[in-house]
């Protein structure tokens, strides 16, 4: 079976990381095959939103090997390939039918492109080893294809009601379509705290982007992330829940 | 070539007198299944698990052109087999034991690397591997279902033997596992010591385009083994070429 990708992108504070906790719950239910989750969000809001613990991220490994050689360690390809195998294996947070990888902060110890190409090859294969990956990403489209992988199936592009919310899924768009920053198949708005149906298409009449779905401001998501509850508790009643499972379909899930 | 003598002495040693020692020869057996392009054992699917970081794991692959030194076609066991650890995670232990052929200063380091890189080309159904071979460490995963339908260190020494007898000049392999208990694997690991120090020397004089044996950490090693003086030598001269 050929592993399908979700990324879900948008600009800071729009709530991708609860449309994303949410989709993964959803496909744990409702696929059988295993699920990848990977938080390329240097906050780590999906590992808190999900109840995963963050032991290691991609980045603490890049920098251990860059460490390494700027000590004088000097390893060939292929030992450092597996190295960096082994290492992202046992950084990756194991749950009953996701699995779980940070990719940690962007890189801040100048350019080691070997180092930084090898990861991407072991996430693209770690992978290819599941039936669906969902990857919440930040906002740069670039970053996700030089440090998490080159090909998704669907991009899932996430605004707020604000102008700049659509600004940035806009240009989001433009960078992976026109600049060919990520390969994709589908591409698709949602709009998250809304209050009308009305509000939507004024929004999404300014886009050039299919509509997904929508989601409301949710007193309940609102609640739970007061308490720091995972997202993982919210009931089969919630409409955010429902809004997202409409999304999911129209995705082919 | 007499590099791991010593080590082999230490592993007849460590094996005398030992409880819960099984063997088999591997003409018992039957060869398993290959798994495909997925190589990943999760979650529920894990049957058992060998060699996690927290539980620790020695891998080493030592060698010798002495004569009958080697138990051929031989796997040895020291601990619960897979089936009697379901769900279990377990320290591990792993060492081929090899008797070669026409091993000289030019191409030891070589076949080294080739004997080596062959446990990452095992292909076996619900089999999983990580391996940093520099650090002699394995971390594998079995499935629940390999585990039922009979993996078993068995298995998997078979198909690592036969694997290493397809090169020309491996005469012979014997494959030993520890499972018992984290300080049997740390004794182990112990024994392998100098293994890991020596591959690390040749790795070294492999890798690095200067040979300043002045500022090397592996000084000591090499004043200490013969052989690895004598393949310095050797790449001196290909590098001076």
């Amino acid at each position: 079976m050929k592993t399908k990708t979700i990324a879900v992108f948008g600009k800071g504070g729009v709530g991708k990381t609860t449309i994303s906790a949410i989709m993964l719950n959803i496909l744990a239910e409702r696929c059988d095959g295993s699920i990848l989750a990977i938080d390329a969000d240097p906050s780590y809001g999906l590992a808190l939103a999900m109840g995963f613990e963050v032991k290691k991220t991609v980045d603490d490994i890049r920098k251990d090997i860059i460490k390494g050689i700027k000590k004088g360690i000097r390893r060939d390809k292929e030992d450092t390939l597996r190295m960096l195998d082994y290492e992202v294996f046992d950084a990756l947070t194991q749950g009953k039918k996701i699995a779980f990888l940070a990719i940690g902060r962007p890189e801040d110890e100048g350019c080691y492109c070997k180092v930084n190409y090898l990861l991407k090859d072991i996430i693209a294969d770690l992978a290819g080893n599941f039936d669906i990956v969902l990857i919440d990403a930040e906002a740069g489209v670039e970053q996700i294809n030089r440090r998490v992988m080159k090909t998704v199936d669907s991009l899932v592009l996430v605004s707020d009601t604000s102008a700049k919310g659509t600004n940035v899924v806009e240009t989001i768009r433009h960078v992976a379509h026109d600049n060919r920053a990520v390969d994709y198949q589908k591409i698709g708005l949602v709009i998250n705290r809304a209050r009308s149906e009305e509000e939507v298409e004024r929004i999404h009449r300014n886009t050039s982007l299919d509509l997904l779905g929508w989601m409301p401001d949710d007193d309940l998501i609102r609640e739970y992330d007061f308490e720091g509850r995972p997202l993982t508790d919210l009931p089969l009643s919630s409409t955010t829940r429902q809004m997202v499972i409409g999304v999911l379909e129209k995705l082919g899930f | 070539m007499g590099l791991f003598e010593e080590t082999f002495n230490e592993i007849e040693h460590f094996l005398d007198g030992r409880q819960l020692l099984r063997s088999w020869r591997i003409s018992d057996g039957s060869p398993w299944p290959s798994g495909g392009r997925r190589n990943i054992v999760l979650g529920d699917d894990v049957g058992v698990e060998l060699g996690n970081p927290e539980k620790g794991s020695i891998s080493s692959i030592i060698w010798t052109g002495r004569r009958k030194r080697v138990k051929d076609e031989t796997v040895t066991l020291i601990g619960p087999e897979m089936s009697e650890s379901i769900g279990e995670s377990l320290p591990y232990g792993k060492i081929a034991l090899v008797e070669v052929d026409g091993f000289n200063d030019e191409n030891t380091y070589d076949r080294y690397r080739e004997m080596e890189s062959i446990k990452y080309d095992l292909d076996l159904r619900g089999y999983m591997l990580r391996a940093v071979s520099q650090y002699q460490r394995e971390w594998c995963r079995i499935s629940r279902e390999a585990v039922r339908e009979g993996f078993t260190f068995q298995v998997l020494g078979r198909a690592l033997i036969e694997r290493l007898k397809e090169l020309e000049y491996v005469r012979g392999v014997e494959m030993l596992f520890v499972t018992s208990s984290a300080s049997d694997v740390a004794d182990l690991g112990e024994i392998t010591k100098g293994v890991t120090r020596i591959v690390g020397a040749m790795h070294k004089m492999a890798e690095e385009f200067s040979l300043d044996c002045d500022t090397c950490e592996y000084q000591d090693v090499c004043n200490e083994v013969g052989e690895l003086r004598g393949m310095r030598k050797t790449l001196q001269k290909r590098k001076g070429d």
